[in-house]
């Protein structure tokens, strides 16, 4: 999977041209109490049928990217790069232009249903809502559209469903609605902004395995967001690490739990507890905290608490690299093969 | 990798001061902003020169004023807003007056804060039978026309600046005590409240240092938007024959007075009215820009 | 499936036992009229030991916390005993709860609402010691400072700071701290690093397991990460619907578990190693979470399981 890297030479397409370019995307809010550097300076491509997972901590600029790339982004920040949805630049299009583009190429599930769907209105008619706004079909049509993306998400006695409200539906239940009206118009990108998180681990399981299938059924693309190095194990393709604005690490999700490089990965993974280990087991882990983003440092933005860290990390900041023919990382020193003996243990 | 013992605690002390200081404390921002401080700036102007001015500058007097000079109009040498039919000065009397008006509102809702407030959280904490009772007895008040309880209320006590006062704190007492038990139900159950509870507080220090710090910018706002709705219910007091007794001036009873001569001689409504405007919206806007900040909290 | 009493390497003695612990939500429909009543805990039994972990995971639903309310008395359950340090503490007056109080304490989820955000750290910190008048004010302030630096926040930098000054892991530390405060045997974990970020949580962690060692802590941690809990704990209890499926030693209800339930938590959840791949969907569970006004009869997991026979709709073992 090609991605665009800082030193580009003429990159060769050898599958589909990508559905989603993002390049160069800073994204900057300006507040009452100061600026605030959210996005800085991100690129990577998405292609049609993958799954993608943008993984990060809060704070790392991973939700405020999903924001750029729906158009969605508040008044105060100001958007800058450029993201091309097979080639038509998105960053600065107009409100009324945005809205064509949102929900019909690219779709998104948030991660609280209660909050995306409407209280007071019945869950079939959220959904026909939905496809009315985008294409010119009637009512009975998109009624019966609505009903047939509720049986495509898995939602028992669909017709029924069509006329309850949100209220009446449990949590998992209501995330397949929610993904019902995400996938009503068969837009060519789905974005999942944490949309497991809230929800119970058997039924993340159950949501997980839904989206999986319905991307083999539709073709659409995958852009996971989420906190959770677990899920993106399990069901992404490709794995992209952002720590303090910036993507660090970019790989495989084999290669890249096979042998990372970025000490930031290296950290995350430590720091999950696996049922695999023992009880009891200190979990190794790094101190301190994300970075204020009102401050660009001059180095590496992991520097103050990376366990290997030297002089150099401290005074340039590592850009983004394609060292390894698919792999990215940002960082002067990363973890070798040598020591992945150590680290076995 | 393995990480030596000392970083297992590690805290921001590893990360460099930038990171440490969180945001500036908001609240300092309030006083900046324009949609509280110019409002709040033309209230204390109004009570400068309500309670301030007539004692270093020489007003004229706002009763016994001559019958040679009735009715003059506005702008007249000496009598900036003219007289009123029975040759008082206006201005002054608005001044005098701004001082009633303003004493009322404030007693009112200082009154209905510091009794109806503590009612209510009171019997919002402790819950069970208390706050049922408590919650019925205030609904009869509330069930009862505002004006016909405090009118009932006036009639019975006898027209006076004091009984004005008691007679309206029987309608901010109920409103205050409604505030304060919704705001205290939504802080009871909230987690520091329990945990405030488990460390073995007692209910009195809890409501004192944990409800009240939360509570009261809430209350405050809601005291400043009463204060407007206090003045004008003072007025429509007056206008019934209930309130302050003449000759002393308040603006309510000004309008109630001049209403008779409304048709020839507006100025005496219309000038009492135009301050009594000016002084609610300023004080609904106050009370808005706070709640907006507040909230944002 | 009852609670074994467990022989831990931590000791015999019996710290907290709860014995058919029930309670109840009654649901006012709309207008005030009784419209149901929520059992959010069916009959929990278990025994907790001194020097213990017992870890309780359970997803939405389970009444974990429910049951860590209920353990301390915040409220009393409806039925059932408490029984800790030897005294029940279901039905004691307000002065007796709040002696046995000294020595059982909470820490909850959200760091920020559990921290009353106008007060500092140090006056919450010191707030437990107030209320129960333990020495003057010099020695207050010094055991404030002590309980700062054992969990890892500077006295000096962090003492006068509010809330909404510091971090999720920050705030936690406070209330890990106020915990600590009257030096408890027992204190109860509500989802404690649930609301945390991922290196965050593993710093916690660590001071969970620091403390624990150093001061000889038992805690009930609750959680409805299973990883987590096997992290923590000596032994585990699985709770569904209000009652609890299955407990166990730590190591082999992970590596042997013996109820469905178990079996499709422990399969649920998402492995950092790509070779393990997408679970097999198979055993994931089906269907949904019955509603919890309306339990099914007899074994509560029973319409979702892959393994009911017409027998576990009968009486409840």
């Amino acid at each position: 999977m090609a991605a665009t890297a800082d030193a580009a030479a003429p990159d060769v397409q050898l599958g589909p041209s990508p559905l989603l370019e993002v390049s160069d995307l800073r994204v900057t809010f300006h507040t009452r109490l100061g600026t605030v550097y959210a996005v800085q300076g991100i690129n990577f491509t998405v292609e049609p049928g993958r799954t993608i997972a943008l993984i990060g901590e809060s704070g790392s600029g991973k939700t405020v990217s999903a924001r750029a790339l729906m158009g969605i982004l508040p008044r105060s920040a100001s958007v800058s790069g450029s993201i091309k949805f097979k080639g038509d630049e998105i960053v600065g299009r107009s409100e009324h232009e945005l809205r064509d583009y949102r929900g019909r190429c690219v779709a998104m599930v948030f991660q609280n249903p209660e909050r995306s769907l409407n209280p007071t209105m019945r869950i079939g008619t959220q959904i026909a809502e939905a496809i009315q706004c985008h294409l010119p079909v009637s009512k009975e049509q998109a009624h019966e559209r609505s009903v047939e993306l509720l049986r495509m998400v898995r939602l028992p006695a669909p017709e029924r469903r069509y006329f309850e409200y949100p209220h009446q539906l449990s949590g998992g239940m209501r995330q397949r609605v929610v993904i019902a009206i995400a996938l009503a118009c068969d837009p060519a990108v789905l974005i999942a902004d944490e949309a497991t998180t809230a929800l119970d681990v058997t039924t993340q399981a159950q949501i997980m395995d839904l989206l999986l299938d319905l991307q083999e059924q539709t073709g659409t693309a995958l852009l996971m967001i989420s906190h959770d190095l677990g899920l993106a194990a399990s069901y992404a393709e490709e794995v992209l690490v952002m720590y303090a604005g910036k993507v660090v690490e970019q790989a495989p999700t084999t290669e890249l739990f096979a042998s990372v490089r970025m000490p930031y990965t290296q950290a995350l993974l430590d720091a999950i507890p696996r049922i695999e280990m023992e009880p009891h087991v200190i979990l190794p882990v790094v101190g301190g905290r994300p970075p204020d983003l009102a401050i660009i440092p001059p180095g590496c933005s992991f520097a103050p608490r990376c366990p290997g860290v030297q002089q150099d990390c401290r005074e340039t900041s590592p850009p983004l690299r394609q060292l390894e023919p698919g792999r990215w990382w940002a960082c002067w020193h990363p973890l070798g093969k040598e020591l992945r003996s150590d680290r076995d243990r | 990798m393995s990480v030596p013992a000392a970083n297992l605690l590690t805290t921001a002390s590893t990360v460099p001061p930038a990171d440490l200081a969180g945001p500036a404390p908001r609240s300092r921002g309030w006083l900046r902003s324009a949609d509280i401080t110019i409002p709040g700036g033309i209230i204390l102007l109004l009570l400068f020169f309500c309670f301030i001015w007539p004692l270093v500058y020489p007003v004229p007097k706002p009763i016994g004023g001559a019958l040679r000079a009735v009715n003059l109009p506005l702008f007249s040498p000496g009598h900036i807003f003219g007289t009123d039919n029975v040759g008082n000065d206006i201005m002054s009397r608005i001044l005098y007056g701004g001082r009633v008006s303003f004493v009322v509102a404030a007693g009112v809702q200082v009154i209905g804060l510091a009794i109806g407030g503590l009612l209510g959280m009171a019997a919002a904490y402790r819950g069970g039978w208390v706050e049922s009772l408590l919650m019925r007895v205030l609904d009869v008040f509330i069930a009862f026309p505002s004006l016909v309880l405090v009118l009932a209320i006036a009639d019975s006590l006898g027209p006076s600046e004091r009984n004005v006062i008691l007679a309206l704190s029987a309608f901010s007492i109920p409103a205050f005590a409604r505030v304060a038990r919704a705001a205290t139900l939504r802080l009871r159950d909230q987690p520091f409240v329990v945990a405030a509870r488990l460390s073995g507080t007692k209910a009195w220090r809890i409501m004192f240092q944990h409800l009240v710090p939360n509570l009261w910018p809430q209350m405050l706002t809601f005291s400043l938007l009463g204060a407007s709705f206090t003045i004008i219910l003072e007025g429509a007091l007056d206008f019934l024959g209930y309130g302050i007794p003449q000759p002393t001036a308040s603006w309510g009873n000004m309008i109630s007075t001049g209403q008779q001569f409304i048709s020839v001689y507006p100025d005496l409504v219309l000038v009492p009215s135009v301050f009594l405007l000016v002084t609610a919206i300023c004080l609904n806007m106050m009370g808005d820009g706070l709640r907006a900040r507040w909230g944002e909290r | 499936m009852t609670a074994t009493g467990e022989v831990t390497a931590a000791g015999h003695d019996v710290l907290l036992q709860v014995r058919n612990v029930v309670q109840e939500f009654v649901l006012r429909d709309f207008g005030g009229a009784k419209g149901g009543v929520l059992q959010a805990v069916a009959g929990v039994s278990f025994d907790l030991h001194v020097g213990e972990t017992l870890g309780i995971v359970g997803e939405t639903g389970s009444g974990k916390s429910t049951l860590a309310r209920s353990v301390i008395q915040a409220p009393p359950p409806k039925h059932g005993d408490v029984i800790f340090q030897g005294q029940n503490l279901v039905g004691l007056s307000h002065g007796a709860l709040k002696a046995a109080r000294r020595n059982m304490q909470m820490v909850f989820q959200d760091p920020f609402t559990s921290l009353d955000p106008h007060w500092s750290v140090a006056s919450l910190v010191e707030e437990p010691l107030v209320a129960y008048g333990e020495g003057a004010r010099e020695q207050r302030r010094a055991r404030v400072n002590e309980l700062l630096d054992l969990v890892g926040l500077d006295p000096v930098r962090y003492g006068r700071r509010h809330t909404r000054e510091l971090s999720g892991g920050q705030c936690q530390r406070v209330a890990v701290a106020r915990a600590l405060a009257l030096s408890p045997k027992l204190i109860l974990c509500d989802e404690p690093v649930s609301s945390l970020d991922v290196l965050v949580q593993a710093q916690v962690l660590n001071l969970f397991e620091k403390l624990r060692e150093d001061l000889g802590l038992s805690y009930l941690f609750i959680a409805h990460d299973l990883a987590l809990v096997k992290q923590v704990s000596d032994r585990v209890a699985v709770m569904y619907l209000g009652r609890l499926c299955e407990v166990g030693p730590v190591r082999s209800l992970f590596s042997a578990p013996l109820h469905p339930y178990t079996l499709a938590l422990l399969n649920s959840i998402p492995s950092p190693d790509p070779a393990v791949g997408r679970r097999d969907t198979a055993s994931v569970i089906s269907g949904e979470l019955p509603s919890p006004l309306d339990p099914p009869s007899g074994c509560r997991f029973r319409t979702r399981c892959p393994r009911a026979a017409d027998r576990c709709a009968a009486a409840h073992r």
